[in-house]
């Protein structure tokens, strides 16, 4: 298992580092940093000035090598457009998206998973396909579409919520009700096949044939086998209670960590990108490796295989 | 140091004019009782402004926040056609063409009640304030304050304004972008730029509290203010990029004011009774950039072209609800003496650009159009409608889709692309010399406009003062941007609209500027 384990933490550092050699890359690729963040009207020698000010006139090779540097002693840079570090302005963000991600995130888990296994355990009858209906609806119904619809039904013709900020818990309301149902609807359909797939299996009509009780057989038998297929899907939208909400963020102008992102790549604001790649990228790392622990736990399986016996 | 007519005449009526205007009081503001409630306004702004100093940039987000905080000395009056009015200045009168003395108030106080005096103004505009950070030139005010030399203290409430040469534009400059005046006190007890511009401290009518990036600035009235009570206890400005969040949070009555409503949205928010929409034209010209160094741009011929087969009026008319104006040049009328007013309307003559085409031997050879996805407002529609208006006398314009100005600007450019520029101060030298001067944005930052005739009028008019003498220039320079080597395509003034509710006291300027004080033009008695 430790074995596993330091492989896993190898990989993560490797993908971490190329992630963060890709934004590096691709983010001054794609246009002068410079240029992009200063108006179009800043005359040449403010924006050499500005070039100079921030290291942008050395070559890029020069410029990734102190910036290796420095992450590797701690210093994630600074805020073009704050003047602060990078970290401090990510970090203040963070809780604020997890106002909304970690509500939601339960909202999806409360109503995907039983509406999914309800829907399977009564296949083909009004009840399933009413769900999946639903469910199909949520899942292909865009976030920033349904926001829309939330905001002008609950904030502009009844006004009861607000239509976009933060601050109150009346801000939360809409946002994590939007985020809550398109991610319960995803869960709802994996839910409902992973428990269609485990109910045909033939343990399953062992267990009946054994005169188990039904109950015990789904909570017994399908329901952990199931789980595991629920899981990977879970992991995903854990690891996206970070930068998962970029849209819905946008929509109701929540300073969170989506709206940060946007912005921040519009102006080209280097550092804090950058910063943010490494925390996402660091979350979602963290989620999976989680995850594929917790399959083993699940699984016994693959906790033989994870310790190399057979 | 050269004496002339113009300096003693200018003198004598600048001197009238501001005793006028200073013995009427500051502006005629409309009084309000002291006890009367004000509201606290909200404002849904679409982006967070990177500096609260008004030299080191003059971003539209910036711009917005920067006339609340700090005065120039001399001010524009928007509800007054752009003349100029008296500011911390009560009074100034030329002393000769290249040096101005100006009388400060004695009543003004800064935001943490320190009095403003001449050590004020000389720092404010020095080369410690004005070159930004170590003097460093990270710094957008040598725009418009360039031909500056020095300011001179002669008493704490005196000051002479000292032109490195004779301009006839000092008091223009005086009244222009980044020369807001600042307190040097609390400048040098921040101890450092980085400090200061988060927490700047002005004499103007609010003063800063806090601010948050990408989520709001924070002002409270400034009730000390030199010019009467500010009109609203405080001002918040929400920072909300999405067009439609801003909409709806006016639309829900969480917003009093929302910024940058393109036309589409005109109707949506007019049904509604207590909204309106408010703006119009500014003083900025939105125009295409062309590359002069492109194998088929660089003959003059076909540039004229791509001017001649636009329908301007169509397309104020189908994308601006005709709210905006078509300028006839690179100019604009508030440039007062500046202004060529008999200078010919931009044409729209199809057959005229088709002959210049068959004259250049244009073959339909593909231009480029480097366009940005609404970066300005209708921006994609008005690229789709000129390129069916081009397409129809044979231009051959193609679109590539970019996503910001770095790649816009990108070389070798060969390319046509979208531009606007906003007159810094109003005459030729404050406009369309920012952008084609040798110094400007398409020669000097882009490379891709050169004409020798151009920049040697524009050396001559930046010392010509007379006015008899600048029209001529001004006339012939207008005459190369127009049709002898065309640097753009103008297409129209730009316009910014606003959407606000009713019962809220204001109105926007001329400019870009936003401006909640007492000067505001919807409380001045005309």
């Amino acid at each position: 298992m430790a074995r596993f384990i330091l492989v896993r933490l190898a990989r993560a550092f490797l993908t971490i580092a190329i992630v963060v050699t890709f934004a590096f890359v691709v983010l001054r690729a794609s246009g002068d940093p410079a240029l992009a963040l200063l108006s179009p009207e800043t005359p040449a020698e403010a924006v050499e000035a500005f070039r100079k000010a921030w290291g942008l006139d050395a070559p890029l090779w020069v410029q990734y090598v102190r910036y290796l540097f420095a992450v590797v002693h701690g210093d994630l840079g600074q805020s073009m457009r704050d003047g602060r570090a990078a970290i401090t302005v990510v970090a203040e963000r963070i809780p604020i998206t997890l106002m909304l991600t970690a509500p939601a995130l339960i909202l999806n888990l409360m109503i995907g998973i039983p509406a999914g296994v309800y829907a399977a355990l009564k296949r083909d009858s009004l009840a399933d396909r009413l769900v999946m209906m639903v469910a199909v609806i949520g899942f292909t119904v865009p976030s920033f579409v349904l926001g829309l619809l939330f905001i002008l039904a609950f904030a502009v013709e009844l006004p009861w919520f607000p239509s976009g900020g933060a601050g109150t818990w009346h801000h939360v309301v809409l946002p994590v009700i939007t985020l809550g149902l398109g991610g319960a609807a995803v869960l709802a359909r994996f839910s409902r096949s992973a428990m269609l797939e485990v109910l045909g299996q033939p343990y399953i009509r062992a267990a009946s044939a054994k005169g188990v009780p039904w109950a015990r057989v789904v909570t017994g038998h399908a329901l952990p086998n199931a789980a595991i297929a629920v899981l990977t899907i879970v992991g995903f939208m854990v690891g996206n209670l970070i930068a998962g909400t970029v849209l819905v963020e946008s929509v109701y102008s929540w300073p969170g960590i989506g709206s940060l992102l946007v912005v921040s790549v519009a102006s080209r604001d280097l550092a804090v990108v950058q910063c943010i790649l490494l925390v996402v990228a660091a979350a979602m790392i963290t989620t999976n490796l989680t995850i594929d622990l917790l399959y083993g736990m699940l699984d016994p399986r693959l906790r033989q295989l994870h310790s190399g016996r057979r | 140091m050269t004496r002339i007519d113009l300096t003693r005449r200018q003198a004598i009526a600048g001197s009238l004019a501001a005793s006028v205007v200073a013995s009427t009081g500051a502006g005629a503001v409309e009084s309000e009782p002291k006890t009367l409630p004000r509201r606290r306004l909200k404002v849904g702004m679409s982006g967070f402004p990177r500096s609260f100093d008004p030299v080191i940039a003059t971003d539209t987000a910036i711009r917005r926040v920067v006339p609340q905080l700090f005065d120039t000395l001399i001010r524009v009056d928007h509800a007054h056609d752009m003349t100029l009015r008296p500011g911390l200045a009560e009074r100034w009168e030329r002393i000769n063409a290249q040096s101005l003395r100006l009388f400060l108030r004695k009543e003004v106080v800064f935001h943490d009640g320190a009095p403003l005096t001449a050590e004020d103004v000389a720092f404010s505009l020095g080369p410690d304030h004005l070159l930004g950070p170590g003097r460093s030139g990270m710094s957008e005010a040598l725009q418009s304050l360039d031909r500056l030399e020095k300011v001179e203290i002669l008493d704490p409430y005196t000051v002479i304004v000292h032109a490195k040469r004779a301009d006839a534009l000092l008091e223009q400059r005086l009244a222009a972008w980044a020369s807001e005046i600042v307190s040097q006190r609390a400048f040098l007890a921040a101890g450092s730029w980085e400090r200061w511009t988060t927490a700047p401290v002005g004499s103007g009518p609010y003063k800063l509290v806090d601010h948050k990036l990408d989520i709001r600035v924070s002002l409270s009235a400034h009730d000390a203010y030199w010019g009467g009570r500010p009109p609203f206890d405080g001002i918040e400005y929400r920072i909300i990029p999405e067009l439609s969040a801003r909409v709806n949070g006016l639309l829900a009555s969480e917003l009093d004011i929302a910024t940058d409503i393109p036309p589409d949205q005109f109707a949506g928010i007019q049904k509604r009774a207590d909204l309106e929409i408010v703006g119009g034209a500014v003083q900025n010209i939105r125009s295409l950039a062309l590359d002069q160094t492109d194998p088929i741009l660089k003959d003059a011929r076909v540039r004229r072209a791509m001017s001649l087969a636009l329908d301007r009026k169509l397309i104020v008319q189908s994308l601006w609800e005709n709210r905006v104006p078509i300028p006839n040049g690179y100019q604009l009328p508030s440039y007062g003496e500046g202004y060529i007013h008999e200078f010919p309307s931009l044409a729209y003559d199809p057959g005229k650009a088709k002959e210049l085409l068959a004259d250049a031997g244009y073959k339909g050879e593909q231009i480029t159009y480097r366009l940005l996805n609404n970066y300005y407002p209708n921006q994609v529609s008005g690229a789709q409608t000129m390129i069916e208006m081009w397409r129809a006398v044979g231009l051959n314009v193609k679109v590539q889709m970019m996503e910001n100005f770095a790649q816009v600007q990108r070389q070798p450019v060969r390319a046509i692309f979208d531009t606007s520029n906003t007159a810094l101060f109003l005459d030729h030298l404050g406009h369309p010399w920012r952008e084609f001067g040798p110094s400007g944005t398409l020669p000097r930052s882009i490379g891709v406009w050169r004409n020798e005739e151009y920049f040697a009028l524009g050396a001559k008019l930046l010392d010509t003062v007379q006015s008899e003498q600048r029209r001529p220039i001004i006339r012939r320079m207008l005459e190369i941007i127009n049709e002898v080597d065309p640097p753009c395509v103008i297409l129209h003034v730009s316009g910014q609209f606003y959407g606000k509710r009713r019962d809220v006291p204001w109105l926007p300027g001329l400019t870009l500027d936003l401006n909640f004080g007492p000067f505001n033009r919807a409380l001045i008695r005309t």
